[in-house]
């Protein structure tokens, strides 16, 4: 599965030890954060770059690409990804919505602040995003929805 | 004086919870309009975010609160409303960062995620946190309003969501 990935100055130390943590498990990692970038860059790049790979986010397989976001408080990154069309971006500090925001809203990436989760649980929200699966079904029909929307 | 008034919504997972919420911003003094859900049976959160935030853009309500059970669905929905600036928190801190930084007028939260009495705590400190207007403030929110297009047939439009409830009735969507 192809992680993109993306930080900005606050969320780039704990990036490289994801990235470390996620190579070791195999993930393919696509790393897009460059110097001078603020929140907004890096949520829509890596927004862009993970619709790309999924076909606007219609692919939800298990080996679909998702995105991943690090910064301060994540809260702004998601505000950001949510107004493009076909996101659907969830802030999460904790494993529990981390693995349901996959399997009932199909997120296509989540944000993660370095302010608000410590390091260890920080890789484990994004262990859990990555190991969960879409349910689809009856979810299906709020996903079209929103995909309507923006 | 007048009343500060609050758009409230939710999806059938929480609703218990949202009238808790509501009941407490009550006692607080402020008027609320609840956009539904107001039962439980099986229905779709992005009816009740783009209602609840509707309202704060049109100036109808200072503020919304959107609640589902990871809050994730609803507030995604919310976010996607022209001049809405939605914030997916789980503690206070966050909350007042989106206020004083990025002038959210919206705050969302995992009815099931987060327990009731810390969701009060987020929702009143949400409300009464002001946005601390700067130049670096003004700037990232003018850099997240151009991620907009204008969405004239979305906006304010009760049967956007029309064709998919018709699918949804006819059994389109299943487990």
């Amino acid at each position: 599965m192809k992680v993109v990935i993306g930080a900005d100055k606050d969320g780039a130390q704990a990036k490289d030890d994801l990235i470390k943590v996620l190579n070791s498990e195999g993930y393919e990692i696509l790393d897009l954060s460059k110097e001078g970038q603020d929140f907004v860059d890096v949520a829509v790049a890596v927004a862009k770059e993970t619709l790309k790979e999924t076909d606007n986010g219609k692919d939800k397989s298990e080996e679909a690409a998702r995105g991943i976001v690090i910064d301060k408080w994540g809260t702004d990154a998601f505000m950001a990804a949510n107004k493009l069309k076909y996101v659907i971006c969830a802030n999460v500090s904790d494993e529990h919505s981390a693995r349901m925001t996959r399997r009932h809203n199909g997120a296509l990436m989540i944000t993660l602040g370095t302010a608000v989760v410590g390091p260890e649980l920080l890789i484990s929200c994004a262990q859990a995003y990555l190991e969960a699966p879409f349910d689809a079904g009856r979810h299906m029909v709020r996903i079209d929805m929103v995909n309507k929307m923006a | 004086m007048e009343k500060t008034v609050i758009s409230i919504g939710n999806d059938h997972i929480v609703t218990d919870i949202k009238e808790r919420i509501t009941e407490h911003l009550k006692e607080e003094g402020y008027e609320v309009i609840d956009n539904g859900t107001y039962d439980k049976l099986r229905t779709h959160y992005p009816i009740y975010g783009k209602k609840t935030a509707e309202k704060v853009v049109s100036g109808e309500a200072k503020f919304g609160v959107v609640l589902c059970g990871t809050g994730v669905g609803i507030s995604s929905s919310a976010d996607k409303v022209p001049g809405a600036r939605v914030a997916l928190v789980r503690d206070v801190s966050e909350a007042v960062y989106a206020r004083k930084v990025l002038n959210a007028n919206v705050v969302a939260v995992g009815g099931h995620i987060t327990g009731v009495d810390l969701i009060a705590a987020i929702v009143d400190k949400f409300i009464t946190t002001e946005y601390e207007k700067t130049p670096e403030h003004d700037a990232w929110i003018s850099k997240i309003d151009a991620l907009e297009g204008p969405k004239p047939e979305q906006t304010g439009n009760d049967h956007f969501f029309d064709e998919f409830e018709k699918k949804w009735e006819e059994g389109y969507y299943h487990d």
